[in-house]
């Protein structure tokens, strides 16, 4: 594993991903930031004799992924393509270069594409997920909030029906998903979100690591993870089941209706799953070392 | 010295390459367009072709299939390519006809695949021609527009970051200005329009051949 790490903090396109991850994060947090200051602001005026209200405007809904801020959506559209590029074309690379035949010799070949399989899911995971607790600790430093007692008191009272708002107070607030956590902390949500997120994350790059077995061009290598992405949007679209859809269930402002636990599970599986077998196939059809 | 009747021929001798997945991304239009008409409300509910077409969104679909259709083509610096030039000029000239004829092939095979799905489906077809060829023609220069700013663009950063880029500006124009849905909507001011969509256009092609010449095509750089 030490290897594969090496490989991958030489690479510079681990830095131009990371780069555009933490830019688009900045970037979501510098607009949410302004966003959170006019909303509370206008709240204050509008709803200031109601305390529930007031409260129910919290930073950490501009945290990244649970505002309406253009870059934090866009941040959940591309991700598949940026976390995934430093890693999913390199059993590709080796092959291209020879360097698989070189290392095959010296070690185990299940040894080596289990490595490589592994390694891919981790830093695509850790590579979604970082930038994100950075978006966290940057919002919350510049609002400088980081205690979101009142919001959840706030919020248990919305749940319970005994919070009292005033007629403009939006009551959309009310997750129907992870409702309990919220209750707690926004915290254990946004971490239990961000978790998902990776191991989607995870699962789209292992899905294009074993895609690259079979497909010759490297671009479309590396573009494999976000056409799954994508036409999974549009085929769940089309199809009408927007609950079933990842681009939708992995959203934390939870933006569609009839949302549930079971598709995180079943979507996550059969994509591992596809992954996993297409990996072997893949290893299978590469057994000998002049195939 | 090539010709400009050259650049077909190269186009589709590049293309033999990659027929089989270029093949697989077009026939993913139609399969999409009957998946559509057959399941979704919002696909049926559309009056007229143009909105059948646009009811499958630009920024999500058409733009990102383009890019990928475009991106997978070889890259100027490869030898196969470079071989075939004297001038750093024709290789600019040979980029810009790349793009004019591939948006030319994914045009025609939206709005033929399109109708056909639209008329089989039992719609009313109530346009009449002159707006079908509006709409044509504005999607036609739209398209040739994206193509050409991907490729001004992995002239300077790589063909990956310049889709990103590209993929990236079309969301954004999407939830900032519209420029793209207006334009593509729009029914009454095709012309002034389509006049827009060629000076962009020329301007891009001009930043192209000037960017051939300070390129270094014999680097070997397989990052991007």
């Amino acid at each position: 594993m030490i290897i594969e790490i090496r490989k991958f903090l030489k690479n510079n396109i681990t830095y131009i991903c990371l780069c555009m991850l933490l830019l688009t994060v900045g970037l979501a947090v510098w607009s949410g930031v302004g966003m959170f200051q006019n909303e509370l602001d206008v709240t204050k005026r509008v709803n200031g004799n109601f305390p529930d209200a007031v409260a129910l405007v919290s930073p950490h809904q501009y945290w990244v992924g649970f505002s309406e801020v253009f870059f934090s959506s866009f941040y959940y559209f591309i991700f598949p393509l940026i976390v995934a590029l430093p890693v999913v074309d390199t059993i590709y690379r080796e092959k291209a270069s020879g360097s698989l035949n070189y290392q095959l010799v010296r070690m185990n070949r299940r040894t080596y594409y289990l490595r490589k399989f592994v390694f891919t899911f981790l830093v695509s995971f850790v590579l979604f997920v970082i930038p994100l607790l950075i978006g966290m600790l940057l919002v919350n430093l510049l609002t400088g909030t980081w205690n979101f007692s009142d919001f959840t008191a706030a919020y248990d009272r919305l749940v319970r029906g005994t919070a009292v708002f005033g007629d403009s107070t939006s009551l959309t607030h009310k997750k129907e998903l992870f409702s309990d956590l919220l209750r707690r902390s926004p915290y254990l949500y946004a971490l239990v979100y961000y978790l998902i997120g990776g191991l989607y994350a995870g699962a789209y790059s292992c899905f294009g690591l074993s895609a690259s077995f079979f497909i010759r061009n490297r671009y479309l290598v590396l573009f494999t993870p976000l056409c799954l992405y994508l036409g999974c949007w549009l085929i769940f679209t089309l199809l009408q089941l927007l609950a079933w859809d990842p681009f939708n269930m992995l959203d934390p402002r939870q933006p569609v209706m009839g949302l549930r636990y079971l598709p995180f599970i079943i979507d996550f599986c059969v994509l591992m799953m596809l992954a996993v077998f297409l990996y072997v196939l893949g290893v299978n059809k590469n057994r000998d070392i002049l195939a | 010295m090539i010709s400009w009747l050259d650049i077909p021929r190269f186009y589709f001798q590049d293309l033999k390459l990659i027929k089989k997945t270029v093949i697989v991304i077009l026939c993913a239009i139609p399969i999409i367009y009957i998946l559509g008409a057959s399941l979704n409300d919002f696909v049926q509910a559309a009056q007229t072709f143009r909105r059948f077409a646009l009811s499958l969104r630009f920024e999500f679909f058409y733009c990102p299939l383009f890019i990928l259709m475009l991106g997978m083509h070889n890259k100027p610096s490869d030898w196969i390519i470079i071989r075939r030039f004297t001038r750093r000029g024709e290789m600019a000239l040979c980029e810009i006809g790349s793009v004019l004829i591939s948006a030319l092939l994914f045009t025609l095979f939206v709005i033929l695949s399109g109708i056909l799905v639209y008329c089989s489906y039992g719609y009313p077809f109530s346009e009449n021609l002159a707006s079908l060829s509006d709409f044509v023609l504005l999607f036609y220069l739209v398209i040739v527009m994206i193509g050409l700013l991907f490729v001004s663009a992995s002239a300077v950063v790589g063909r990956v970051l310049a889709s990103i880029a590209a993929i990236a500006l079309v969301v954004l124009d999407r939830f900032t200005a519209a420029i793209v849905p207006l334009i593509l909507y729009d029914e009454n001011n095709t012309a002034p329009l389509a006049a827009i969509l060629v000076v962009v256009i020329v301007l891009l092609s001009c930043i192209i051949v000037m960017q051939s010449n300070g390129k270094d095509y014999y680097v070997r750089n397989d990052r991007h």
